[in-house]
């Protein structure tokens, strides 16, 4: 079963003791609707972000002796890239950095190669993704990433996080509605909410200890 | 283990039983806090496992895990096992892996490793350059979902009861004074979660959350005699 968002705002509701109708009014009115599909929009992105529970995979073709090219529109982190050069073969680049690059060898920018060995995102222009040095030929820059995940709302969308990972978003969401500077903060329970998004993160992290570089 | 199945009518009633007032929540609160438990429960122990088969296509080197599985934990090709991998291991081990597929020269003949690529996704390699042959999957099985009150689940008997106190305390969220009453139950389902799962006693972020660090707190220190 996938969730939807109306699914988890529902749960939302009741945890907030406001009317469950999924989303579509908070009669309060200590929130507006519009909070709170941020606050589970946020969550998700959070979620993507810290475990990238899903790989998007898209393959840009290049300029020859460009070393900047631009990542796919709903790109939210690089995972990996691989450079594929004309005769197919294809091998990952490392990641690294323009001062890197800069103390390595400082005519980086103007001396081509056939093919790049490093790529940077650190100070390339988001979404932009840079490679070192720039390639003298065509080639094919396979993008592994974290995508945005669809925007969801109140109207029955599903969401892209696998289901394990929905109650931690959850918690997210609460915790981001309680701390809001008004009449319904409530911030021990903010804290408690934050406190359980938390500890689902390092469950997920656990689960799928060893993917992502420095997750544990 | 003492595994039995009950169903969600029965979980609800257990559920009640942990509080000997009025409930305060509705059997729609009951249904979902119990169904979170059980999406935090597998995903902290991967206590429900399945084998799943799926087709290998030509030349594809990443594969979404069949749909009945959240997550894979061990593989075979055509009924022999490959080995677990990792995609630091073969960008640095074997940079050209991504390229490469069976009946190149200087590549297996058959898929030897598979690398976990997210949650659901995975590597192997080579490639199948022919497609079509089996790739089976232990897995860990989607956390069952019950809707219906007739709707089964597995469970050990003897963790029952931290599951459902901390369905009790998620469900008590709701009311800022009789939440922290339920608290214990929160620590008592993480310590019967930790007793499958030992990699969580590692997280500091655990043994807080799990009272485990204050109880050792609480211990005088001994001396070797």
């Amino acid at each position: 079963m996938a969730y939807t968002d109306q699914d988890i705002l529902t749960q939302m509701q009741d945890s907030l003791v406001e009317v469950p109708n999924g989303g579509t009014s908070i009669g309060s009115n200590l929130w507006t609707t519009a909070e709170w599909t941020s606050a589970i929009n946020t969550a998700q992105q959070w979620v993507t972000r810290e475990l990238w529970p899903v790989v998007s995979v898209q393959v840009l073709v290049t300029v020859p002796n460009q070393w900047r090219h631009p990542l796919p529109q709903d790109w939210l982190e690089t995972i990996r890239i691989a450079w594929e050069e004309p005769d197919g073969t294809l091998a990952p680049l490392a990641r690294d950095s323009s001062w890197s690059s800069d103390t390595l060898d400082d005519g980086w920018t103007y001396q081509m190669a056939p093919a790049p060995l490093t790529y940077s995102d650190s100070d390339a222009p988001i979404p932009q993704v840079q490679i070192m040095p720039a390639a003298s030929d065509a080639g094919l820059v396979h993008v592994w990433y974290a995508a945005i995940p669809p925007a969801l709302s109140n109207t029955g969308v599903v969401w892209t996080i696998p289901d394990p990972l929905v109650p931690m978003a959850k918690w997210y969401a609460l915790a981001q509605l309680l701390a809001k500077d008004g009449r319904g903060q409530d911030l021990p329970r903010a804290a408690a909410a934050k406190q359980r998004a938390d500890e689902g993160l390092m469950l997920a992290k656990l689960a799928v200890g060893g993917w992502r570089v420095g997750l544990q | 283990m003492p595994y039995t199945q009950v169903t969600l009518a029965q979980l609800r009633t257990r559920l009640q039983a942990k509080w000997d007032h009025v409930p305060f929540w509705t059997i729609s609160e009951a249904n979902w806090a119990i169904n979170e438990v059980l999406q935090v429960y597998n995903l902290a122990t991967g206590v429900w496992r399945r084998r799943a088969s799926q087709t290998t296509v030509a030349g594809q080197v990443i594969y979404g895990v069949a749909a009945v599985l959240w997550t894979p934990c061990r593989m075979e090709f055509n009924g022999k096992s490959i080995a677990m991998s990792s995609l630091d291991d073969l960008d640095n081990g074997r940079p050209e892996w991504q390229s490469e597929a069976t009946g190149d020269a200087g590549v297996p003949a058959e898929p030897t490793l598979w690398a976990p690529v997210g949650m659901t996704q995975f590597v192997i390699w080579p490639a199948d350059s022919t497609g079509q042959n089996n790739l089976l999957t232990d897995g860990v099985l989607q956390t069952p979902v019950l809707l219906a009150d007739a709707d089964p689940i597995d469970l050990d008997e003897s963790e029952l009861d931290a599951v459902l106190g901390e369905a009790l305390h998620i469900a008590a969220f709701k009311d800022p004074a009789r939440f922290p009453r339920t608290a214990g139950w929160h620590q008592e389902f993480l310590a019967t979660v930790a007793a499958h799962n030992g990699r969580l006693n590692a997280s500091d972020l655990f043994r807080q959350a799990a009272g485990t660090d204050q109880k050792r707190a609480t211990t005088p220190p001994t001396t070797l005699e």
